[in-house]
C-alpha cells in the first residue's frame, strides 16, 4: 500500500523536480557567476551579483512588493471569507452556478484581462469617467500606472484563488457548531472569531499561501497597469535580464525573493509539525 | 410547579410543508419529557423552536410564564445537547466545557470558572481528559462533554436532540443510565427528542407521541404503551396486531362491545373510547397479551379465543415469536419463556394452536388517517425533504438582525 501511494505521487514529484527545483537551483547557481557587459556568463565564481544588489536602492521596491502582497492578501481574505460563508449556505444548485461564474473569467486569457483593466482605468476610460462624474475624482487625477491600480488588479486576479480554498473549508465546516455556540451564549462576533474562523483555519492558511506567494512574484500586472513608481521585485528581475543583461544579478534577486517566500512557509510547516506532535503526546499521556 | 414550559398553538411550515400544526403542550418542572415520533414528525423542529434556532409561524412558548420567543437563542435560559454533539473541534475538553461561561460575559473570574469546570468534569467523570480534543474521544465521551458543556451554564431547561442516536447499542444503554443520574444530580428539566421508543420509555417521566406535526398522545411510558389513544401510538410504540372490525353491539353498561372481524369469531373488547355500534374501527392487540397453547383454553368469562396454525416461529431466548395464521389474518404472538422450555413441548411450525386474549387487553381505536399509513410503512423518504429544510447554524439571525 505504502509503495503504491508513493508511486502515485511520483509523476507530479518528477515534474516539479525537473521543471521547478532544478531550474531554481540553476538560477541560484548562476547568481554566483560573473558576467561581462554583453550579458555573457563568465566561468568564475563570485558574490559580485549580491554585492551589486546592495547598491541598487532596492529597499523601496522590496517594501512595496511586501506591502502590495500583504494588502492583496488581506483584502482578498476580507472579501472571500464572507463570500465563502455565504456561498456554502446556498442551495447546491446556486453554489454550482456561482462556482461556474467564478471560473468563467479563466476562459479569457490572463493577459487580455489585464489589458482590459488598462482600458478601464485609462484617463479616458469608463471608470475614470464614472468617478469624475460622481465627483470622487478631479479631471486631472490619474488611475492608471499607480500603486492603487496594481493593488486593484492584484486583488482582481487573486480573489478567485482565495475564494476556492475558503469555500471548500466552509463546505467542510459543521454549521451546527454555530448553533452550539449561539446556544451557549455567543454573540455573532464571538461566533465568528471563536468558532467559525478557527473552524476554517486550514482554508485561511491555504488562501494566504495561494495569494501571498504569487503576489510576491508579480511581474506582468505591475508591468502593464503600474508605472515606474509602482514597480515590484518581478519587474526589477526582468529589467536586470532584458535591459541590463546582468543575469547573475537577476538570479541573485530571484534567490532573495525565493528566500523571502520560503522562510515564512517553512516556519509555518515546522509549526504545524510540532503542533501535531504535541497533540500526539497529549494522547499518550 | 405546574406548567413550567408551555407550547401554545405552535405552527411552523417550511415552504409548503406544514411541519407543526397548532401544537399545544405543557411540561412540568424537573421532569424528563420525551418527544417521540418518526423522522419528519416535527419533534426536532419543536426542539429547535424552543432553543431559538427556528421561529414558529404562530404561537407562543412560555418558560416559567415568560414568553421566550422574543429572546434570541443566546439569551434564553435553555441549553442544547446536539445530535452530533457539535463539540468545537479546535478546543480541548476543558475549553469546550467552559465556552459558555467565557462568552456569556457574566464576569466570572478565572478561579470561579476553574471551579465550575472541575465540578463539571467530576459530574461526567472525565478529569483525565481535560486536555484532550474531541477527535481523541470516543462517542460516549463526546456525549458526556456535550452534556457538561450544556449544563455548566445552569440552564432552566436542557434540550437533548437524539443525544444517543450516534452511539452503539451497549453504550447507549450505559449512557441512558448516566443521563438519568445526571438528571437526578442537576435537577433541571430535560426535553428529550428521540425516535427510539426504548430510549423514551426508559428515561422519561412522560412522553408525547408526535406524528405529522401533531401530538397523538401525552402520558407516562406505561400509559402510552398500555393504553394507546390512537392507531398511530399503538403502532409506533411497540408492536401490535391490528384488526379491521365493525362494532356489532354494545353491552348494556356500554363498557364492552362485541366486534365483528372478518373470518374470526366475534370478540368482546373493552370500549375505552366509547365507540358506537356500526362504527368501523381498528382493534389493537399487543403480541405479548395473547396466549398461545396447543389445547383449547378453559372457558372463561372475558376470554376471546381464536384458532389458527403456526406459520412461522422464531426462538429469541427470553421468548418466542409466533406468526399464527387465523383465516386471512396473520397474528403475531410473543410467548415469554417463564419455565424451562425443553420439556414443555411448545407449539411448532404447522401446529394447530389456540390463541386467547382477555377482553380488557384489546384496544378499539379510530382507523388510521391516510397519511399515517404512509408514514408507518415508509417513514423515511416521504419526509426527507422536510429535514433538509431545517438549516443549522446561521451566523446571522433569521430575521437578518445581528444578534
Amino acid at each position: 500500500m505504502r509503495r503504491n501511494e508513493f508511486a502515485l505521487t511520483m509523476p507530479s514529484f518528477l515534474w516539479l523536480a525537473v521543471f521547478f527545483i532544478i531550474p531554481s537551483a540553476l538560477i541560484i547557481l548562476i547568481s554566483f557567476r560573473g558576467s561581462d557587459s554583453y550579458g555573457v556568463l563568465l566561468p568564475v565564481w563570485t558574490v559580485k551579483a549580491y554585492q551589486s544588489l546592495a547598491g541598487m536602492h532596492l529597499m523601496p521596491v522590496i517594501l512595496r512588493t511586501v506591502r502590495l502582497s500583504l494588502y492583496t492578501t488581506v483584502i482578498c481574505l476580507l472579501l472571500a471569507v464572507p463570500a465563502a460563508y455565504g456561498m456554502s449556505r446556498m442551495s447546491r444548485r446556486m453554489q454550482n452556478i456561482l462556482l461556474l461564474i467564478l471560473v468563467v473569467p479563466f476562459w479569457t486569457n490572463f493577459l487580455i484581462r489585464i489589458y482590459a483593466w488598462k482600458v478601464l482605468l485609462h484617463p479616458d476610460g469608463f471608470i475614470k469617467h464614472c468617478l469624475v462624474w460622481a465627483g470622487f475624482l478631479d479631471q486631472g487625477a490619474t488611475l492608471l500606472y499607480t500603486e492603487g491600480a496594481v493593488l486593484l488588479v492584484l486583488v482582481y486576479t487573486y480573489l478567485p484563488f482565495a475564494l476556492l480554498p475558503l469555500y471548500s473549508a466552509a463546505g467542510n465546516f459543521d454549521f451546527t457548531l454555530l448553533d452550539a455556540g449561539r446556544d451557549l451564549g455567543s454573540s455573532t462576533l464571538q461566533l465568528v472569531t471563536r468558532v467559525y474562523l478557527p473552524g476554517i483555519r486550514q482554508g485561511i492558511i491555504n488562501a494566504v499561501l495561494v495569494v501571498f506567494i504569487p503576489a510576491m512574484g508579480s511581474y506582468i500586472i505591475p508591468e502593464i497597469v503600474g508605472g515606474p513608481s509602482s514597480e515590484m521585485l518581478g519587474n526589477k528581475i526582468a529589467r536586470y535580464v532584458f535591459v541590463d543583461r546582468n543575469i547573475p544579478r537577476a538570479g541573485a534577486l530571484s534567490g532573495f525573493l525565493i528566500l523571502m517566500i520560503l522562510l515564512p512557509s517553512l516556519v509555518s510547516l515546522v509549526n504545524r509539525d510540532s503542533l501535531a506532535k504535541g497533540r500526539k503526546e497529549l494522547v499518550q499521556t | 410547579m405546574k406548567d413550567f414550559l408551555v407550547f401554545e398553538g405552535i405552527s411552523k411550515s417550511f415552504g409548503d410543508v406544514e411541519v407543526i400544526k397548532d401544537l399545544n403542550l405543557s411540561i412540568e418542572q424537573g421532569e424528563v419529557f420525551s418527544l417521540l415520533g418518526p423522522s419528519g414528525c416535527g419533534k426536532t423542529t419543536l426542539l429547535r423552536i424552543c432553543g431559538g434556532f427556528e421561529e414558529p409561524d404562530a404561537g407562543r412558548v412560555l418558560l416559567n410564564g415568560r414568553d421566550i420567543l422574543s429572546l434570541p437563542s443566546h439569551k434564553r435560559p435553555v441549553n442544547t445537547v446536539f445530535q452530533n454533539y457539535a463539540l468545537f473541534p479546535h478546543m480541548t475538553v476543558s475549553e469546550n466545557i467552559t465556552f459558555g461561561l467565557k462568552v456569556s460575559r457574566r464576569g466570572m473570574s478565572a478561579g470561579e470558572i476553574r471551579k465550575e469546570l472541575d465540578r463539571a468534569l467530576d459530574l461526567i467523570q472525565m478529569k483525565d481528559y481535560a486536555g484532550s480534543r474531541p477527535a481523541e474521544l470516543s462517542g460516549g465521551q463526546k456525549q458526556r462533554v456535550a452534556i457538561a458543556r450544556a449544563v455548566i451554564n445552569k440552564p432552566q431547561l436542557l434540550l437533548l436532540d437524539e443525544p444517543l442516536a450516534a452511539l452503539d447499542l451497549k453504550l447507549r444503554q450505559k449512557m441512558l443510565l448516566e443521563l438519568d443520574q445526571i438528571h437526578d444530580e442537576v435537577g433541571i428539566t430535560f426535553l428529550f427528542v428521540t425516535h427510539d421508543q426504548g430510549e423514551a420509555m426508559s428515561l422519561s417521566d412522560r412522553i408525547a407521541v408526535m406524528n405529522m406535526g401533531r401530538i397523538e398522545q401525552v402520558g407516562t411510558p406505561s400509559q402510552v404503551y398500555e393504553s394507546p389513544k390512537s392507531s398511530f401510538s399503538a403502532a409506533f410504540i411497540g408492536d401490535t396486531n391490528f384488526f379491521d372490525c365493525r362494532v356489532h353491539s354494545l353491552s348494556e353498561d356500554g363498557q364492552y362491545s362485541l366486534l365483528d372481524i372478518d373470518g374470526l369469531p366475534p370478540a368482546r373488547c373493552y370500549n375505552d373510547q366509547k365507540h358506537q355500534a356500526g362504527e368501523h374501527i381498528n382493534l389493537s392487540l399487543r403480541p405479548e397479551k395473547i396466549r398461545i397453547s396447543r389445547t383449547r383454553p378453559s372457558e372463561n368469562e372475558g376470554l376471546n379465543v381464536f384458532r389458527g396454525v403456526v406459520e412461522e416461529k422464531s426462538y429469541l431466548g427470553a421468548f418466542s415469536k409466533y406468526w399464527v395464521r387465523c383465516g386471512e389474518w396473520l397474528i403475531v404472538v410473543l410467548d415469554a419463556h417463564r419455565h424451562f422450555l425443553l420439556d414443555r413441548n411448545p407449539p411448532e411450525w404447522e401446529d394447530e394452536v389456540w390463541l386467547s386474549w382477555h377482553q380488557d387487553d384489546g384496544f378499539m381505536l379510530l382507523k388510521y388517517r391516510e397519511q399515517d399509513e404512509a408514514l408507518l410503512t415508509n417513514p423515511d423518504d416521504k419526509f426527507a425533504r422536510m429535514e433538509q429544510d431545517t438549516q443549522p447554524g446561521m451566523l446571522v439571525d433569521q430575521d437578518g438582525d445581528e444578534a
